[in-house]
C-alpha cells in the first residue's frame, strides 16, 4: 500500500513537471497530433499551397523597418509587405510606387505627391493622405539621414490623395532618400502608428504590398501570405530593381533562420529551402559549378575603418593619415573573404554602379601599404610607445575581426601598439555608443547609396555625438551637394570633397567593396541581390 | 516520504531566490542594451534613449528587480522585448521541442546503450566486449556538433533519407513527420550518453555477475536466462537508472548545441538568442525554470531509487 502511494506521488510529480513545462498545449498537441495524422491521409484531396522557402542568415529583431535599418528585416518585408511613395528600379532611377506622380516646385523646396486611388492596406482600409503623412513624418523623426536633408520640415495633407512637404532649403534628392534602403519610408495605416507612442515600435505589420504578414513563430519561421486585395502598379511583367509590377507568385512565403551556415548549405542542397540570402566564401564552393543551383551575386558592402574623431588618438588627423598609409587593403580583404572573386579594390567612397557619384579623386592615398610613409606620419603626430590604437569590432562578423587583426599586425610591424577589442553585438553597440573614450576606431560596412549625403559615416552625430564628421568643410560641401540645382557642380564638389577626405581629413579608411552572394535552386528564377536578397519576383522557372 | 518531499520542495525557495538575484544582476550588469539591439547598428543615441524609456529600462535596478519578483509571485514570468507574447507562453512553446528532443536522445541512448552494455558484460574479454567497449569510447569522445554534422552529411545530403534541419510540430505535421525531424538531433544529442550508459551497464552487470548469491543461484541450477534477467539485471538497475536519469538532465543542458545545428526552436536556442540580444526577462525566466527543472528531476530520481531498492531510506 505504502509502495503504491509512493509510486502515485512520484508519478504525480512527474506529470506536474511535464505539464508545467509543456503547459496546456502538451495535451492538446497530442490530441491534435492524431487529428493531423488523420488529415495526413486525407491531404491529397486538398490543393497544396504554392510555397517558397527561404533560409535567412539571421532572425530579425522585429519588422518595423521604418524604425531601424536591419537588413534582415528588410529582406522579409521590404517591397513585399511594405511599400513606399517611390521606389528604385535596377538602375537606381526613381520610379512611382504608392505615389502615381510628383512635382518639385519653388526652387526644389516643395515636393507634392499625388497618391494612387483605391490602394488597400492589408487590414482593408484604403490608403489616404492621412496615413502617408503620419508614416512619412514618423520615418523622418527616426531616420537621421532624412532629418539631415529636410530639417524641421514635415509632410502635410493637401487633400485625401495629395501630400506635400515644404523644405527650407531646396534639394533634388528627397525621392532618392525615400526610395533608398536603410530605414524605410514604409507607408502604414495611421491607426497602427497611432496605437503606439513616439519612438516605440509598431505592434502590427500592415502595409500595402502583394503579401501580408501572417505569422512569426519565434526561432522557427516568419510566414507571409499572398494578399488578395493587392492591385499591381505599372505594366505586367515590368518589374525592375525594387519596384514595378509586382506579382505574388506564391501563396505562402516562409523565412527560416537556420543560424549555422553549414545547416543553410545542407538545407538548400537537400531541398528544405528553395534559396538562401547569403553564403560565405567557405560555402561558395559547395554550389559553384553545380547546375542544380544558381548563385547570384552583387557588390553589396563597403567595409571600412571608422575613426573616433572626438577623443583619443583617432582625433588627430595626422594619426588617421598614418593609419591610412600603412593599410594594405588587398591583404586585408583577402584575409577576410578568402577569394579575389568576392571583393573589388577601388577608392571611390561611392559604389562603382553609382555612375553619378563615382570618382577616383584622392586615389593615390588609397591602398598605400606604405610602412615608411606611415612611420613618418606617426613621428609627425608625436606618437610614443605608450600610445595604443584601439580597434573595436563586432565578433559576430568573422570578416571584420579578420580585418582588424590584419591592421593590428601591420601596425605592430612598424612598432605601433594596437589593441583589438572584439565583443558580442550587444556589448559592441554599448561600448561604441556609450563609451566612446574606450575606442579609437571601429570596423563596419555600408551598402550602396545613391547620394553621398546618405552615407551615415559622414554625418556629425553617428555613432555618438561628436564622434562623426564635425569638420566644417565636410558638412558645408555635403549641404551644397544636397541643395545644388546643378548636377555637374554637385559632382565636382563631391570629387573635391573626397580628395580632401583622402588627403587631409581621413574620416574613414575604405578597404574596398565586397560581394554578397545568395543561392537558389535552378528551377526557380527571378531572385537577385540588390544590396540584399530581392525575392519578390522569384518564381518557378518556365 | 511525504515529509521528505515537502522538505525538499521547501528547500527550493532559497535556492530559487538566490538564482533569481544572481541572474538578474548578471544580465543587467553586463554591457548591452535591448533597445540598441532592436534599433540596429545605425540607430542614433536619441532613438535608443527614447525606446529605452518606453521599455522601462531607465528605472533603478532594485525597482526593476522588485517589479519582476512581484510579477513572479503572481506566476507572471514577464514579457519578451523581441518576441510577441508573454515569457510564460514563449517558455512553454520552446520547452516542448527541447523535451521532445531530449526524450528521443535518452530513449536512443538507453535502448542502444543498455543492451550493448549487457552483451559486453556477458561476453567479457571476448571480441564482442572489445568491439562494444571501443564503440562506447567513440560515443563518449564524439562532440555532439560533430556527430550532428556527420549525420546530416550522411542521412540528409548523401542518402536523402531524413531532413537536414528544422522542426515540425506534432499538431501541425503529425507524428511521422515530427519524428523524421527529431531523429537526427536526438541521436546526435544522445550519442555521448549512449557511450556512458554502455560503460555503466557493463560494469554494473559485471559486478553483480561475480557476486556470491549469483554463484549460489547458478549452483542451484537456475537457468542462464532467468539468472540474468531476474537476478543480475534487476540488481544492476539502480546504477543504470542513475545514469539514464542523469542523462536526461545532461541532454537538457547539451540541447543548445544540437538545437543550433538542427535549427530546433528549443530552450537552448532561446537562451542563446536571448542572451545575445539582452532579452532580460526571457534570460531570467529560462535560468529560473531550468534550475527548478534540475532540482525536481533529481528529486524524482531519488524517489524512484527508494522504490526500486528498499534498502534506501529517504532522510
Amino acid at each position: 500500500m505504502k509502495k503504491i502511494l509512493s509510486l502515485t506521488l512520484v508519478l504525480t510529480l512527474c506529470l506536474a513537471l511535464l505539464s508545467g513545462c509543456g503547459g496546456s498545449s502538451a495535451a492538446s498537441t497530442e490530441a491534435a497530433g492524431s487529428d493531423a495524422a488523420a488529415s495526413e491521409a486525407a491531404a491529397p484531396a486538398a490543393a497544396e499551397p504554392k510555397t517558397l522557402n527561404i533560409a535567412l542568415s539571421g532572425q530579425p529583431e522585429h519588422l518595423d523597418v521604418a524604425m531601424s535599418s536591419m537588413d534582415i528585416a528588410s529582406e522579409v518585408v521590404f517591397i513585399s509587405v511594405f511599400e513606399k511613395l517611390v521606389a528604385f528600379d535596377s538602375e537606381s532611377r526613381v520610379i512611382p510606387e504608392l505615389a502615381e506622380s510628383w512635382e518639385l516646385t519653388d526652387e526644389n523646396r516643395v515636393y507634392t505627391y499625388h497618391l494612387r486611388h483605391g490602394v488597400k492596406f492589408h487590414n482593408g482600409e484604403e490608403m489616404k493622405a492621412a496615413d502617408v503623412v503620419v508614416s512619412m513624418n514618423r520615418w523622418i523623426d527616426a531616420a537621421a539621414n532624412a532629418r539631415g536633408l529636410v530639417g524641421d520640415a514635415r509632410f502635410t495633407a493637401v487633400d485625401d490623395y495629395t501630400v506635400e512637404i515644404r523644405l527650407e532649403t531646396g534639394t533634388l534628392y528627397l525621392n532618392e532618400m525615400i526610395a533608398g534602403l536603410g530605414q524605410q519610408a514604409a507607408i502604414m495605416p495611421a491607426s497602427v502608428i497611432g496605437a503606439v507612442g513616439a519612438g516605440e515600435l509598431v505592434q502590427e505589420y500592415i502595409g500595402t504590398g502583394p503579401y501580408f504578414y501572417d505569422e512569426w513563430k519565434a526561432d522557427q519561421y516568419i510566414r507571409l501570405k499572398a494578399f488578395d486585395g493587392y492591385t499591381p502598379y505599372g505594366t505586367q511583367g515590368d518589374y525592375s530593381g525594387w519596384g514595378g509590377y509586382k506579382t505574388a507568385w506564391y501563396d505562402e512565403v516562409y523565412f527560416y533562420f537556420p543560424g549555422d551556415p553549414g545547416s543553410v548549405v545542407a538545407g538548400v542542397q537537400t531541398g528544405e529551402y528553395d534559396m538562401c540570402d547569403q553564403i560565405g566564401g567557405d560555402q561558395y564552393a559547395a554550389f559553384e559549378g553545380d547546375s542544380a543551383f544558381t548563385i547570384f551575386s552583387a557588390e553589396a558592402e563597403e567595409p571600412m575603418l571608422i575613426f573616433n574623431k572626438a577623443t583619443g588618438v583617432g582625433a588627430d588627423p595626422v594619426v588617421r593619415q598614418a593609419i591610412q598609409a600603412v593599410i594594405n587593403c588587398g591583404d586585408l580583404l583577402h584575409a577576410a573573404y578568402g577569394s579575389e572573386d568576392l571583393y573589388n579594390l577601388y577608392s571611390s567612397y561611392m559604389f562603382k554602379d553609382s555612375a553619378t557619384w563615382y570618382t577616383e579623386a584622392g586615389s593615390d592615398k588609397y591602398n598605400q601599404a606604405d610602412p615608411e610613409a606611415a612611420k613618418a606620419l606617426f613621428a609627425q603626430a608625436g606618437w610614443t610607445d605608450s600610445n595604443v590604437f584601439r580597434i573595436l569590432v563586432n565578433n559576430s562578423s568573422s570578416g571584420y575581426v579578420a580585418e582588424a587583426l590584419v591592421i593590428q599586425e601591420e601596425l605592430r610591424a612598424i612598432g605601433v601598439n594596437c589593441e583589438v577589442l572584439s565583443y558580442d553585438s550587444a556589448t559592441y553597440s554599448d561600448v561604441r555608443n556609450n563609451h566612446t573614450e574606450n575606442w579609437d576606431a571601429f570596423i563596419t560596412g555600408f551598402g550602396p547609396k545613391v547620394l553621398p549625403n546618405m552615407n551615415l559615416y559622414l554625418s556629425t552625430g553617428w555613432p555618438a555625438e561628436g564622434t562623426g564628421c564635425t569638420d566644417e568643410r565636410v558638412q558645408g560641401d555635403l549641404a551644397a551637394i544636397a541643395s545644388g540645382a546643378d548636377l555637374a557642380t554637385a559632382q565636382n564638389t563631391w570629387a573635391e570633397l573626397q580628395r580632401y577626405m583622402y588627403e587631409e581629413y581621413v574620416p574613414v579608411v575604405k578597404f574596398g567593396s565586397t560581394f554578397l552572394s545568395g543561392v537558389s535552386r535552378s528551377d526557380i528564377t527571378g531572385a537577385f541581390i540588390k544590396e540584399r536578397l530581392v525575392w519578390i519576383d522569384a518564381r518557378p522557372a518556365a | 516520504m511525504l515529509n521528505y518531499i515537502f522538505r525538499r520542495l521547501l528547500a527550493l525557495i532559497p535556492v530559487l531566490l538566490i538564482v533569481s538575484l544572481t541572474i538578474f544582476l548578471l544580465i543587467h550588469l553586463v554591457p548591452g542594451d535591448p533597445a540598441a539591439a532592436m534599433l540596429g547598428e545605425n540607430a542614433t543615441q536619441e532613438q535608443i534613449d527614447a525606446l529605452h524609456t518606453a521599455m522601462g529600462l531607465d528605472l533603478p535596478l532594485p525597482l526593476q528587480y522588485l517589479r519582476w519578483m512581484g510579477r513572479l509571485l503572481r506566476g507572471d514570468l514577464g514579457t519578451s522585448y523581441f518576441m510577441k507574447g508573454t515569457v510564460n507562453e514563449i517558455l512553454r512553446d520552446h520547452m516542448v521541442p527541447t523535451l521532445q528532443q531530449t526524450a528521443v536522445a535518452v530513449a536512443f541512448a538507453a535502448l542502444v546503450g543498455v543492451p550493448l552494455g549487457m552483451i559486453a558484460a556477458v561476453h567479457r574479454g571476448r571480441a564482442a566486449d572489445r568491439l562494444i567497449s571501443g564503440f562506447s569510447t567513440v560515443g563518449v569522445s564524439m562532440p555532439s556538433f560533430l556527430m550532428g554534422l556527420g549525420l546530416v552529411l550522411l542521412f540528409s545530403v548523401k542518402l536523402r533519407l531524413l531532413p537536414s534541419s528544422g522542426y515540425k510540430e506534432i499538431a501541425v505535421a503529425g507524428w511521422r513527420t515530427h519524428m523524421r525531424y527529431m531523429l537526427l538531433p536526438g541521436i546526435a544529442l544522445g550519442f555521448i550518453e549512449m557511450g556512458l550508459i554502455i560503460r555503466m551497464t557493463r560494469s554494473a552487470v559485471l559486478e553483480i555477475l561475480s557476486a556470491d548469491y549469483m554463484r549460489m543461484a547458478r549452483s542451484k541450477g537456475v537457468s542462464r536466462v532467468r539468472l540474468f534477467l531476474k537476478h543480475a539485471l534487476k540488481n544492476a538497475l539502480i546504477g543504470i537508472l542513475t545514469v539514464v536519469g542523469l542523462s536526461f538532465i545532461s541532454c537538457l543542458g547539451g540541447a543548445a548545441v544540437t538545437e543550433t545545428i538542427f535549427n530546433i526552436p528549443g530552450i537552448g536556442k532561446l537562451t542563446l538568442n536571448a542572451v545575445m540580444r539582452r532579452d532580460y526577462e526571457v534570460v531570467q525566466a529560462v535560468v529560473l525554470v531550468v534550475s527548478l527543472l534540475n532540482v525536481v528531476c533529481t528529486l524524482i530520481l531519488d524517489l524512484f531509487f527508494a522504490m526500486i531498492d528498499p534498502r534506501i531510506r529517504l532522510q
